[in-house]
């Protein structure tokens, strides 16, 4: 048998949205559930409104800690635009999860720069991947009880893809390790309705 | 779960080992990608822990410490080393009793740096041994042997790592538990060790070079120098992150994993050699192996096809080696360019920065949009120079307010020079209170004794921010949270001879054009200490400002601040109420021509 092969994962948005936390609670989900984990972060200038980008390889051999170009599994994107700044480590069929909640540049409000529309969005993503699935985040973070929740919603959502090594339940255990009971609870919901949206969307889609 | 697993990034392992290996004396001074190490350690309380005011300084309280038997760790990012580099060749040269471990965190691709230099050189100027691990477990376990190595060598330790090594997590597997060696350290006379007379220092001298030769020895059955064998067509050697790259585009070669990178073992690289039909080595930055290997008298090649400059990837070891006919072309693979045409997210000010408005007033009084207009290169009406910290993003739009940038407490100098060089133009420098304590307070004392007229703006944010806000000689609270002494930035200005220096709110925006104004009139050296908290530690944030639009002609000043909070669209500003931070800071509110804009 060949070497086996890693899953390739990235989360991207931007400062303060919560990216990083993501990434942390998906690696410990990983080391909970045995599951061979490199990553790395790239902060940018994170709670200065930068960009902010983290990758986690799960599985696999010896692998670098950062996604070759071209080998990502599942983009998880945030912040919708931060996708296509991050288009060329999409593999062909990766999947792509997009927030649909926008944060413009501030080059956008000095008229320096423009910013895409969804539609232009996607219509780009779509010549690596038809694989896109979009959820309103916010909405559904709201609904399970609290707005900051829309990193965990997009968390349920990698995790409703089905191509997860780890258990969904080990996911669940890692994120109450991680909060406490009703914060935990309000997390566990925003998980269970990113992961209902994207199942039922991919399913919808064959 | 093996409970002795955990997913850590490389700072966290490099805290750990070395908390693991007994350390009891850890300085640093913050600097990314370097800083986490010293925050994980000051969480250990039966360690001694702190910030020190420059990497000069902490190296010097690591050798301190190091010369009393106890074993001392001394962190800092690459340029960190410049600072300390005067106290390393003395830790060199001296040799130690405890182990005395440095870490140099370098930057490859200056994700948040002012260069990209190459730390692997300082080891064979130094002539101290150098480990370079190539993920979390690899830290963790050099972190095992590096002191080991210090005191049976007796010479200073380097631990060099990258941007790559330093925030990647994996999971490592921490299986010591703390000894400490040395429980009472004492210092032993020992003048012709300690002091570094010429008549002392030529002998200690040669026993650095017998002390090479024992390294050069040892270094050949280090058991982190290890070959992989497989494919004999190509022969790899590798250290740090490029190992990580390497392994993943050559999975059928053979590979010489470097843990110790100086001295190098010459036998063990030999016999690889000849074991390969070709031997490549892949590195980041300068051909340090590569060079060092070349003049063994062995072929190899590297940097012919790999580049110089930034840092490497799976990518750019694919395409570079298919270049050089390494791999098959067709391995290069079919990328994607990145999208273009998407707008940039330069990095801002937050909302309710205390340098919002001191940069504005900068901005004003030096005509600084006119500098951007013309396509020629003008004089500046206003002079700054910059300093490292928060305070350099001014340097981008819309703000506009920086000359200069280069490294840490230049700015102070730099103005002084212009000054005497006989520029026609007013000077300013800003320089942030963290930088100010670290390496500014020479430079003000040379501008006094040289009787400079430039102004020196002090933003005295109270905190080390753009690190993730450390404790410095001037906040009054210890690395490891305990209460101390606060350094009174104000008394020291005075104490070194500057007569006017004056304290303004940064959230007074009258009080900082009138400061400024007057400073910039006088023949002599000014201090302004421009006084306002970080907005990130004040948590209170209470009435955000709201714009009226009735009142509002859309004149667009306030949004020439370049705070996140205030955007606009389909042409009206608003002010997003999560983002403002309210009573604190207010500065819009004093800009707005119309009064349209208030609680």
């Amino acid at each position: 048998m060949a070497a086996k092969k890693e899953i390739n994962i990235i989360i991207c948005g931007v400062g303060g949205q919560g990216v990083v936390l993501v990434s942390e609670l998906l690696g410990s989900a990983a080391v909970r559930g045995n599951v061979k984990v490199k990553g790395s972060e790239v902060l940018g200038m994170a709670q200065r409104g930068g960009s902010v980008f983290s990758n986690l390889r799960l599985g696999g051999d010896v692998i670098a800690p950062m996604t070759p170009d071209g080998k990502c599994d599942v983009l998880i994107a945030v912040e919708p635009s931060e996708a296509l700044r991050n288009i060329r480590y999409l593999a062909k069929n990766s999947v792509v999860v997009l927030n649909t909640t926008t944060v413009l540049p501030y080059t956008v409000f000095l008229g320096k720069s423009g910013y895409p529309t969804q539609e232009q969005i996607i219509k780009k993503l779509r010549k690596v991947t038809d694989r896109i699935i979009t959820l309103d985040a916010s909405g559904l973070a709201k609904e399970a009880g609290s707005l900051q929740a829309a990193n965990v919603v997009m968390l349920g959502a990698l995790f409703g893809t089905g191509l997860m090594p780890i258990k969904d339940a080990t996911a669940k255990e890692a994120i109450l390790a991680r909060f406490k009971a009703k914060v935990g609870d309000i997390n566990i919901k925003a998980f269970d309705l990113g992961y209902k949206h994207v199942k039922q969307a991919l399913a919808g889609a064959v | 779960m093996d409970k002795t697993l955990q997913l850590l990034s490389g700072n966290e392992a490099l805290a750990l080992g070395a908390y693991h290996a007994g350390v009891q004396v850890a300085s640093a001074y913050p600097g990314t990608p370097s800083t986490e190490i010293l925050e994980n350690l000051s969480r250990f309380k039966d360690i001694y822990a702190e910030w020190s005011t420059n990497e000069k300084v902490a190296m010097e309280l690591g050798m301190g410490a190091a010369y009393t038997g106890a074993r001392a760790m001394v962190s800092m990012k690459h340029v960190g080393l410049n600072v300390a580099s005067d106290p390393f060749m003395a830790a060199s040269i001296t040799g130690i009793v405890g182990g005395l471990v440095v870490i140099t965190a370098d930057d490859p691709q200056i994700h948040s740096s002012q260069n990209e230099q190459d730390n692997r050189h300082y080891a064979r100027l130094a002539k101290v041994p150098m480990l370079e691990p190539s993920d979390s477990q690899d830290v963790y376990d050099l972190m095992g042997r590096a002191f080991d190595i210090s005191e049976k060598f007796d010479t200073p330790v380097l631990v060099r790592t990258t941007t790559r090594i330093a925030h990647s997590k994996s999971v490592v597997d921490a299986k010591r538990s703390r000894k400490v060696k040395n429980p009472q350290p004492a210092f032993l006379f020992n003048k012709r060790k300690y002091v570094m007379l010429p008549v002392y220092a030529l002998p200690r001298h040669a026993e650095v070079e017998k002390r090479m030769e024992r390294l050069a020895d040892y270094c050949e059955t280090f058991p982190m120098n290890k070959i992989f064998w497989n494919g004999k067509k190509i022969g790899v050697v590798t250290s740090g992150v490029a190992y990580q790259y390497a392994r993943e585009v050559f999975p059928q070669a053979s590979f010489l994993k470097l843990g110790m990178t100086w001295p190098l073992p010459q036998k063990m690289i030999k016999d690889f050699a000849a074991q390969v039909e070709r031997l490549i080595v892949i590195e980041e930055l300068d051909p340090f192996l590569q060079d060092n290997i070349k003049s063994m008298g062995i072929e190899v090649s590297g940097k012919e096809f790999i580049p110089l400059v930034g840092e490497l990837n799976t990518r750019i070891v694919t395409e570079s080696s298919a270049g050089a006919g390494l791999l098959p072309e067709s391995e290069k693979g079919d990328f994607i360019t990145p999208a273009d045409g998407l707008a940039r997210r330069p990095p801002l000010l937050c909302p309710g920065c205390p340098h919002t408005g001191i940069y504005f007033t900068l901005n004003s009084i030096g005509q600084r949009s006119k500098l951007l207009e013309s396509d020629k290169p003008q004089e500046p009406k206003l002079i700054i120079t910059g300093d490292i910290g928060c305070y350099t993003l001014g340097a981008y739009p819309p703000l506009n307010v920086l000359d200069t940038t280069a490294c840490m407490g230049a700015g102070i100098g730099q103005a002084l020079g212009m000054e005497k060089a006989g520029v026609k133009s007013k000077i300013v420098a800003v320089i942030g209170d963290s930088t100010f304590m670290h390496s500014g307070i020479t430079g003000l004392v040379d501008a006094v004794y040289n009787e400079g007229h430039i102004t020196i703006l002090i933003l005295d944010n109270r905190t080390t921010a753009m690190t993730g806000h450390q404790e410095h000689p001037g906040t009054g609270i210890s690395a490891q949270g305990n209460e101390t002494y606060a350094v009174d930035i104000e008394s020291l200005c005075r104490g070194i001879g500057v007569k006017d220096v004056k304290v303004v709110n940064a959230f007074d925006l009258k009080a900082l054009r009138a400061g400024l104004r007057d400073s910039l009139g006088r023949e002599e050296v000014s201090v302004i200490i421009v006084r306002g908290a970080c907005a990130m530690q004040v948590r209170k944030r209470e009435h955000p400002r709201k714009v009226d639009v009735e009142k509002c002609n859309q004149c667009g000043i306030c949004l020439k601040l370049g705070c996140p909070a205030i955007q606009s669209k389909d042409g009206q500003v608003f002010i997003e109420p999560t983002l403002c931070a309210g009573d604190i800071c207010t500065i819009c509110e004093q800009l707005c021509p119309q009064k349209a804009i208030s609680p």
